[in-house]
């Protein structure tokens, strides 16, 4: 009986955080201000472009940070794509343009493919604090080849998982669409289940520590949290995965962090 | 002490929540600002709702497209010249490894290590 009760606290208390996730992005609103923000985003713009990077991985802080599992620092990857931009008056412009994969308003168990700009990638970040890939010139050339096919939407799957696991095609996130386009890109395929097959053989996801209990309540918290594509251990793709990946086969040309007035080496 | 323990992962992992949608955010509101840089020109951050048409310039025909593509050619012969070799080293003998179940009876192997 006390087991049954304890239970039932718990999963309670594992509701209570779920008006904090569905809330999370509008409160985001209020942490950080625009101008600092748009600011911001014009730093990463220049710093990318003064290193020449035509299509560059960029990561955001979208949670707390002292929230985040061990081992895990950012919360949405996407590329960015050096672009000439034409605005609704007809002006244009050079600067970057990203290429998202954003959950679904209004169900997150979903995902969409969005593109939106530099600012409004930042809009909801918690910190000012990106986390930077700038492939090989090579590699951008490869992976601008897949974003400008239609190879780039024909890999995402609209099943969302904030934990997918990055070696099956059952559920995907931002991180993982990211992998699939830049294993496209390296091996010029456009076969999802070969993706899958060199990323199980290549790639090395985050650890994730989840007990069994954790996993079997989780989903009750948020469908978007499921493991159910995963083993016995639990390993997503993240930034820091991906860079780990593309450094250890010579991919990058550089990996880097940029606060509001510092480049950093990780 | 199990549960705050259990709370404190769940909660970690509720607010891993990522790739949040800028719908649900507020979009950066058309504060244009300009920069210029020594590698790329960088202009115009505005709200998403004032750009009506974004061209990626490697696509465009530039000249990077076009250097771009002569070091893919010579990229791309060094990872079939390395494939060769790969293959090469494999004994015929060696059991496969399947890496993605495809269906019954049948499997996906993984190609080399990633290499340009």
């Amino acid at each position: 009986m006390r087991h049954y009760i304890k239970l039932i606290f718990v999963t309670l208390t594992l509701m209570l955080p779920l008006p904090a996730m569905a809330g999370s992005s509008a409160a985001a609103d209020a942490v950080l201000p625009t101008a600092d923000v748009v600011s911001f985003a014009n730093r990463v713009q220049r710093d990318l472009a003064s290193r020449g990077a035509n299509v560059a991985i960029v990561a955001r802080v979208g949670r707390d940070p002292s929230l985040l599992p061990d081992g895990i620092r950012y919360t949405h990857v996407a590329f960015w794509v050096y672009s000439r931009i034409t605005r609704a008056d007809g002006s244009t412009g050079m600067g970057y343009r990203v290429y998202n994969l954003y959950q679904t308003a209004g169900d997150l168990t979903r995902s969409e493919l969005v593109q939106d700009t530099p600012a409004d990638f930042f809009a909801a970040a918690h910190r000012l604090d990106a986390g930077v890939i700038i492939p090989d010139p090579r590699l951008q050339q490869k992976l601008l080849n897949v974003i400008a096919s239609p190879t780039y939407a024909r890999l995402h799957n609209p099943s969302y998982s904030v934990l997918a696991n990055p070696a099956t095609r059952q559920f995907q996130n931002c991180t993982e669409h990211t992998l699939d386009v830049v294993m496209a890109a390296l091996y010029d395929t456009t076969d999802p289940t070969q993706i899958k097959a060199n990323v199980a053989a290549h790639f090395a996801g985050q650890p994730v520590r989840l007990n069994g209990l954790q996993r079997l309540l989780a989903p009750a918290a948020s469908q978007a949290l499921t493991t159910a594509d995963h083993g016995r251990a639990v390993r997503t793709a993240t930034f820091g995965a991906i860079a780990g990946f593309m450094q250890s086969h010579d991919l990058d040309d550089s990996v880097y962090r940029v606060t509001p007035d510092k480049v950093l080496r990780f | 002490m199990h549960i705050l323990k259990l709370t404190a992962g769940i909660t970690g992992l509720v607010v891993l929540a990522a790739c949040a949608t800028p719908s649900a955010q507020h979009a950066a509101q058309s504060a244009d600002h300009s920069a210029q840089a020594t590698g790329h020109g960088v202009s115009a951050v505005a709200g998403s709702a004032a750009t009506v048409a974004a061209v990626p310039v490697m696509a465009a025909g530039s000249v990077l497209a076009v250097t771009g593509s002569a070091i893919e050619q010579v990229g791309t012969a060094s990872a079939d010249a390395g494939s060769q070799v790969f293959e090469a080293g494999v004994s015929p003998a060696k059991p496969t490894v399947c890496h993605v179940p495809a269906a019954t009876n049948t499997c996906v192997v993984a190609d080399g290590p990633p290499r340009l």
